[in-house]
């Protein structure tokens, strides 16, 4: 494969807070590959946005203590200057924010707001601008777009605003797109036409997404590889197939068997994950996930963090006592 | 199958738009529930879905009478609730409870889980004296799976998880026959929905409940539900029983549901084909003539925009759709 377009290595996430320091995000790498579908997938909590805000620069410091690395196409990111930062944002890496309702400028018109980023990075203005930013509302499927580009936020469906978060996301040709629960507020036919709509975009122009998100039926269809975060750490990561069929972390396998299948056959029960998921402000000295798991024993598993190690090809747990292939 | 504990007829809830000005006239209706016929038996959970905006928690509430309905009725254990007084419905709002959706939301931040718990038995006045009551909350916090001792902690003090089954506990406190439960997993975590899902269960085959379960995500209904009814834009489009409506789905706008509801199997999403609608769902203060489907419908032909399909019944469900009206199909 070739050079990765995003490498991410030990990045942590900390925040002062009256009760102490919260660990937030403890400690994530990853190598992003242009072309690539990534899932990020964890409870609330977990740290999977704070995860991705630090990558885009987005967290403010302080209150948040950002270290590690994040390289992008080679250059250093964390450290980088607002103005620096302004080159990156929007161009090479762009983000799709998860409530529409809220993340659109309400006194701003579509067309405003989808023509901001062209004039900063593509020296776009005016007319150019403004029949780039139809053609992008055609491409995410809004119809008349000609008419739509000037509606204002609150004069548009959900699905549409959403739509428009992604004409956004994509105005600059971004070599990296960030979608951070980006159909969690919408319906499953919605989301249906969504995540269609940003594969399908993905094979035109060849860009990398993250796709951050709590439930492991959505990215089943699009995802290239799936890391599972808890308690701010990777739980597991592997292909897609690997995954949802031969989970290793108990912490999978007790997510997926708490979903409800869709399907005739009704399992006798779901199954559930005991307890809590852990106070950042007091994360368990070893794995964070051994307070709630049924594998978990003293000698280890309360003590020492696991590391990631291979369990498969291509597929990494940690975890003390990995599930093995016929679990 | 026994007697229907709930049955609705043609329930109708419209709220009126009215114009702006001194004189304000009543110009038109948002027809958030229009038309909606359907029965729950005693002891079946009776999974209501659809998307937001089609009317499924107005139904809800409609069926208690927590909104007044604009037309049809609702008959409960044989009564019709809108004809009842107000001291006759109070009685019998103890034989109903519901489950909201948010917990953050529907639980007084200011009143102890304990007294929460307890006021639905003062009200009613079950409980004669404080040792009773004493009793009977810490029966009910037990049975939710929460510790008698919790009963002094304020809703912050809990999870959504533990806070919905402190609502649960309160649903339960004047032993209700039917709880209407409202998109109650939602606001959870994957892995706190199904301990909450669970206990819903086990309270049914315990207490003999009957529950209408509301919810848009179709594989908690389905996993949840005996039967199902599927609402698009104010009314019911296909009710069927659960292994039927996913094996085979007849309404158009069924189907579509369906295939797009994600499979957590990359392997099963594979071979799967979606049926991708156009569009959005229509406003219900002008809502399309005809079939309200038809402008999203793949499958839409000549009368589907005049004429409204009834809901009819055939081959063991009901189905609202004109591709099914010569099939044989009787007056549901």
């Amino acid at each position: 494969m070739s050079e990765p377009v995003l490498e991410v290595r030990n990045l942590q996430v900390r925040f002062g807070t009256k009760r102490g320091v919260a660990e937030v995000v403890n400690g994530i790498s990853y190598d992003l590959h242009a072309g690539e579908t990534l899932a990020i997938v964890g409870e609330s909590g977990s740290g999977k946005s704070v995860g991705v805000l630090a990558l885009m620069g987005l967290l403010p410091q302080p209150p948040a203590a950002v270290s590690g690395s994040v390289q992008y196409r080679g250059e250093e990111l964390l450290g980088l200057s607002p103005k620096q930062w302004r080159g990156i944002r929007g161009k090479g890496m762009a983000m799709i924010f998860q409530d529409p309702m809220t993340s659109l400028n309400p006194v701003r018109t579509v067309g405003y707001q989808l023509t901001e980023s062209m004039a900063i990075h593509l020296n776009l203005k005016g007319d150019p601008a403004r029949s780039r930013a139809i053609e992008l509302l055609d491409v995410v499927g809004i119809p008349s777009p000609e008419a739509r580009v000037d509606d204002y936020p609150h004069q548009l469906s959900g699905g549409m605003r959403q739509r428009v978060m992604i004409a956004m996301g994509l105005a600059c040709d971004p070599d990296v797109l960030i979608a951070d629960e980006a159909t969690t507020a919408l319906d499953v036919t919605t989301q249906a036409q969504i995540t269609d709509l940003v594969a399908e975009l993905q094979d035109r122009v060849g860009m990398a997404v993250i796709w951050i998100t709590h439930d492991l039926g959505v990215v089943a269809s699009i995802a290239d590889r799936v890391h599972v975060m808890y308690g701010g750490r990777f739980m597991e990561q592997a292909g897609a197939d690997d995954i949802y069929g031969t989970p290793q972390h108990p912490y999978t396998e007790g997510l997926l068997g708490s979903l409800p299948m869709p399907g005739a056959q009704r399992p006798d029960k779901l199954m559930t994950i005991p307890g809590l998921p852990p106070d950042p402000v007091a994360m368990p000295a070893g794995c964070p996930f051994a307070p709630r798991c049924a594998y978990a024993d003293e000698a280890s598993c309360l003590d020492t963090v696991p590391a990631m190690e291979g369990v498969g090809d291509g597929h990494e747990a940690a975890c003390h006592h990995p599930l093995g292939v016929n679990a | 199958m026994s007697q229907p504990l709930v049955e609705v007829s043609n329930l109708q809830v419209y709220f009126p738009i009215l114009s702006t000005g001194a004189v304000r006239r009543h110009i038109n209706d948002v027809k958030a529930v229009d038309g909606v016929t359907f029965e729950v038996y005693r002891g079946e959970t009776l999974g209501l879905v659809g998307e937001s905006g089609c009317g499924k928690t107005t139904t809800g509430l409609a069926l208690l009478r927590l909104i007044e309905p604009t037309g049809g009725n609702v008959t409960f254990d044989g009564s019709d609730t809108s004809l009842l007084s107000t001291s006759e419905l109070r009685a019998l709002r103890k034989r109903m409870a519901m489950i909201f959706q948010d917990p953050y939301a529907s639980l007084d931040p200011r009143m102890s889980i304990g007294k929460i718990v307890a006021e639905p038995l003062e009200i009613h006045g079950l409980v004669a004296g404080r040792t009773e009551k004493h009793r009977r909350v810490g029966d009910l916090l037990e049975m939710v799976g929460l510790s008698p001792d919790y009963r002094n902690r304020y809703p912050h003090e809990f999870s959504g998880g533990q806070r919905q089954r402190v609502g649960i506990a309160r649903a339960l406190a004047t032993e209700p026959d039917f709880i209407v439960c409202d998109e109650p997993i939602a606001a959870l975590d994957v892995s706190i929905q199904a301990g909450v899902m669970n206990l819903l269960e086990d309270l049914q085959r315990e207490l003999g409940l009957t529950y209408l379960f509301i919810a848009h995500d179709l594989s908690a209904v389905q996993h949840f539900s005996d039967r199902i009814a599927v609402m698009y834009l104010g009314r019911i489009v296909e009710v069927a029983d659960r292994v039927g409506l996913y094996e085979d789905p007849r309404h158009p706008y069924t189907q579509a549901l369906l295939s797009a509801v994600p499979v957590p199997d990359p392997v099963v999403e594979r071979g799967r084909s979606r049926i991708i609608l156009e569009g959005d769902v229509p406003s219900p203060i002008d809502p399309p003539s005809g079939c309200n489907f038809h402008p999203r419908c793949p499958q839409a032909f000549g009368p589907c925009p005049g004429d409204d399909p009834q809901l009819l019944a055939i081959s063991g469900r009901q189905v609202a759709c004109h591709l099914y009206a010569d099939s044989g199909a009787v007056n549901a």
